[in-house]
């Protein structure tokens, strides 16, 4: 039987935990929220029981709540999102005093409260997305300097999620418009390239699969799907115009999550997907090997039905470390949990 | 006469959920007169009758009825509630109509009538936009735009661009003023233009103080086209300034919320300057009303200003957007330097939509001018000019990919890409005939315009100024 057994709680944050990421060697743990702060938390290497602490919080970068945040491929640099309309970038510098994050650069140019924020796999752009309904896409300067690449109003609400593909410059956006849609450079410019329509209410989140040719998505419908990627001439019949790939959905899993599903995290090393939802609950879900690629199943390993004590607002797998994950909640708490199969 | 019977702008909403629509969460607190509290517990029960209208229980539980919440456009325009493309779209809805009443009123001689006369200016991006669409020469275009507003009643039709070098005229001095004061003043340069009200909108709603002093003052051509006619004309049209429409043919809805500014409002003369903006897209809505294919139309003249037949067409050299850039350039670098520019090259950077022009003397920069389109370069250069580094002396800014030429109520044909689309655009506005200023024409203009006119009453006329929009936070808009 899979377990999903918890590591540790971590308190510290004085309201609620909105996002947790790793870094991209799944050393260090990411946190932000309500607290107008961003939390580094690490494996304490003299505690026995392998404990996760805090050792920095960032803060006095942001006038508001930081919903999103997200290291760099390099790990060198942090960007935060926030309800200020302002997206921060924090620096390591290594002084005497050990390490320390510096904010060198505030992103402006949203109207109102950013949601998310996600650097590239390549490391050359950054995105981030907003309640004022767009998608900007920053390029990432030689000189640290982020100039806006795109200004993209392909959604007509409140944008929830970008996620950038595991190895091409592609991004995938979420939103309260009940759409995923996907974005490419073309020219000297971004377009969208696809519009994935299938959830009846919002998107909260989505998430690629280690390929980058499937993907899953969260909606506040209540359900999970999942998305297949149909190339130009592809040999199932799937029909694709203007030479660009079809995202067509293969898979919609309903009635199991009685409540809005927040976030969904694909693991790459083991593709298990996590869910986290507004009952509270972290699942665990795998595509079943046997059924057919064309409309897989998902199979239900594990469910913590009080994972937390409130809503369940980020889940996300480490990047290294097989079967850890991380999850934050309305309830001021980060847990990490690992999975046994 | 109140502003808003006349001016169709100025939105009176019938249903709450239609504004609400475009720009999702207005957050224009709307004013109730009707306070007081009914019951005993405050609470009142309201009904809404079968035609739709709300009626709240007095006490004695018969029903009064409701007003309904009016929010006007210049409500919006002094609201950072939501964003400019959301207030086009409303203001776009029925302002063509609304013309083709006026006109419709005018013909019969209806005594309700809220106008006497119709004063035609047509910007030369609308008819390269008809010339593109229908594959017809440039001038063809214009001729048959001509017919169809005298058609429609119009008993002038102007060529936007013959005011135009006024403005042209007034942004190289204001420049040349500016650059001569940039050791005493941090803040006269760079100087922007504005000439864009998209552009404009976001400067006054996101930016605010830090930037406005950065902003030429000088008014669009619209806008300066607007003030003139109305000063001019009424006496040889035997009419007043405000039962003259002018009405300005764009090719954007933004000139639009330029045209409804209260700064363009003459309290002396009741009126506004600009009375209406017509876009390309209402203009095949409005050739459809009137069954009329726009092929069909013959063709008439344009009128110029001085009463002569000047039929010969030009436009100010330099971008599809007016040429501000280019002519700022060249008149400084011979105010200043004593240069004469024979040719003024533009070199794209990153993008086509961001380009720049130096003068070099004595192997030295010594003016910097750039075309800045679109919003994202728009971005770029404010962040640039937020964190203090250095950019240009004079930046053209349009707030459309492309610039006017590709204004957001240009005619879109579905077989053609923007790109290609902004191409054939940008080929057929380059065959026209370019011109560099006649400064003996802008003399005469001004002379029989402003005349003895004092410099106050001068600055007047031509400048304006911006307004910073206070920007509110409200929790109740927060979405998690």
């Amino acid at each position: 039987m899979a377990r999903l057994d918890e590591v540790c709680k971590l308190p510290g944050h004085q309201g609620i935990v909105w996002n947790v990421g790793w870094n991209h060697e799944g050393t260090i743990l990411i946190s932000c929220g309500e607290d107008k702060t961003v939390r580094l938390w690490a494996r304490n290497i003299n505690s026995e029981n392998n404990l996760w602490v805090c050792h920095s919080i960032l803060s006095d970068g942001h006038q508001r709540t930081i919903r999103s945040v997200s290291f760099s491929p390099c790990n060198k640099l942090i960007a935060s999102a926030s309800f200020d309309g302002t997206c921060c970038i924090w620096e390591k510098k290594t002084s005497t005093e050990g390490n320390q994050y510096e904010c060198t650069a505030t992103l402006e140019g949203h109207e109102n409260e950013v949601k998310c924020v996600a650097w590239s796999a390549s490391g050359s752009f950054l995105a981030t997305c907003s309640r004022d309904k767009s998608v900007w896409i920053w390029e990432v300067g030689e000189d640290g300097d982020f100039e806006c690449a795109a200004v993209l109003s392909a959604h007509t609400q409140d944008v929830k999620k970008v996620v950038w593909h595991p190895h091409q410059d592609i991004l995938a956006s979420a939103s309260y418009d009940n759409t995923v849609k996907l974005f490419c450079e073309e020219d000297d410019d971004w377009v969208c390239f696809g519009t994935l329509k299938s959830h009846d209410s919002t998107v909260w989140s989505l998430a690629f699969d280690s390929s980058g040719k499937n993907l899953a998505t969260c909606s506040d419908d209540r359900t999970i799907k999942i998305w297949k990627e149909y190339l130009p001439g592809n040999q199932f019949g799937i029909a694709t115009s203007d030479n660009t790939p079809t995202w067509k959905c293969v898979c919609t899993l309903s009635a199991v999550h009685p409540r809005a599903v927040y976030d969904i995290s694909w693991c790459h090393q083991t593709g298990l997907i996590a869910t986290a939802s507004g009952d509270d609950a972290i699942r665990i879900f795998r595509i079943d090997p046997e059924s057919d690629p064309h409309a897989p199943t998902l199979e239900q390993l594990v469910t913590v039905p009080r994972a937390h004590e409130q809503d369940v607002n980020s889940v996300a797998w480490n990047p290294v470390i097989t079967g850890l994950l991380a999850s934050c909640s309305d309830d001021m708490h980060l847990k990490v949990w690992q999975y046994k199969g | 006469m109140a502003t808003s019977s006349r001016f169709s702008s100025v939105i009176q909403l019938t249903d709450l959920d239609d504004f609400i629509t475009p720009s999702q969460e207005c957050i224009k607190p709307a004013k109730t007169q009707n306070a007081k509290p009914i019951t005993s517990s405050g609470s009142a029960k309201i009904q809404i009758g079968e035609d739709g209208t709300y009626s709240q229980l007095n006490k004695e539980g018969r029903p009064e009825k409701l007003q309904k919440a009016q929010i006007t456009l210049n409500d919006c325009l002094a609201c950072s509630g939501c964003i400019t493309s959301a207030e086009s779209v409303l203001i776009g809805q029925q302002n063509h109509m609304e013309f083709l009443k006026i006109c419709k009123d005018i013909e019969l001689s209806l005594p309700s009538r809220s106008f006497d006369k119709v004063v035609v200016g047509l910007s030369c991006q609308p008819i390269l936009s008809f010339a593109n669409k229908f594959q017809i020469p440039p001038e063809e275009a214009r001729a048959k735009l001509s017919a169809l507003f005298r058609q429609l009643g119009a008993v002038k039709v102007f060529d936007v661009e013959s005011f135009s070098d006024l403005c042209l005229v007034e942004c190289g001095q204001d420049f040349v003023h500016r650059y001569r004061e940039q050791s005493s003043n941090s803040t006269s340069i760079p100087v922007l233009a504005s000439a864009c009200p998209g552009w404009i909108c976001y400067a006054e709603k996101t930016h605010g103080n830090w930037i406005l002093p950065h902003l030429s003052e000088v008014k669009s051509p619209q806008q300066i086209a607007g003030v003139l006619i109305k000063d001019v004309l009424p006496n040889e049209l035997q009419t007043s300034a405000s039962r003259l429409a002018v009405v300005m043919i764009m090719p954007c809805f933004d000139k639009k919320l330029e045209a409804s500014r209260s700064d363009f409002f003459r309290e002396d003369q009741q009126s506004k300057d600009v009375d209406f903006v017509i876009t390309p897209v209402e203009i095949e809505q409005i050739l459809e009303e009137l069954a009329i294919e726009f092929v069909d139309l013959g063709s008439s003249q344009i009128d110029s200003l001085d009463g002569t037949a000047d039929t010969a067409w030009s436009v100010p050299s330099g971008s599809g957007s007016g040429g501000y850039a280019e002519h700022v350039l060249r008149f400084a670098a011979k105010e200043l330097y004593g240069m004469t520019l024979e040719h003024v090259k533009f070199q794209p950077l990153k993008n086509s939509d961001i380009r720049e022009a130096f003068i070099e003397k004595d192997g030295e920069q010594v003016l910097s001018v750039a075309i800045v389109n679109g919003f994202r370069n728009i971005q770029n250069l404010v962040q640039k000019m937020k964190r203090k580094k250095r950019t240009y002396d004079y930046v053209e800014i349009m707030a459309c990919p492309s610039g006017c030429l590709n204004g957001g109520a240009q005619l879109r044909t579905e077989s053609m890409e923007t790109k290609a689309l902004t191409a054939n655009m940008e080929a057929l506005h380059s065959k026209l005939e370019h011109r560099q200023i006649d400064d003996v024409k802008v003399n005469k203009l001004n002379h029989v315009w402003l005349g003895k006119a004092s410099p106050e009453e001068h600055q007047n006329k031509l400048r304006t100024s911006y307004h910073a929009v206070q920007k509110s936070t409200n929790a109740l808009t927060v979405k998690w």
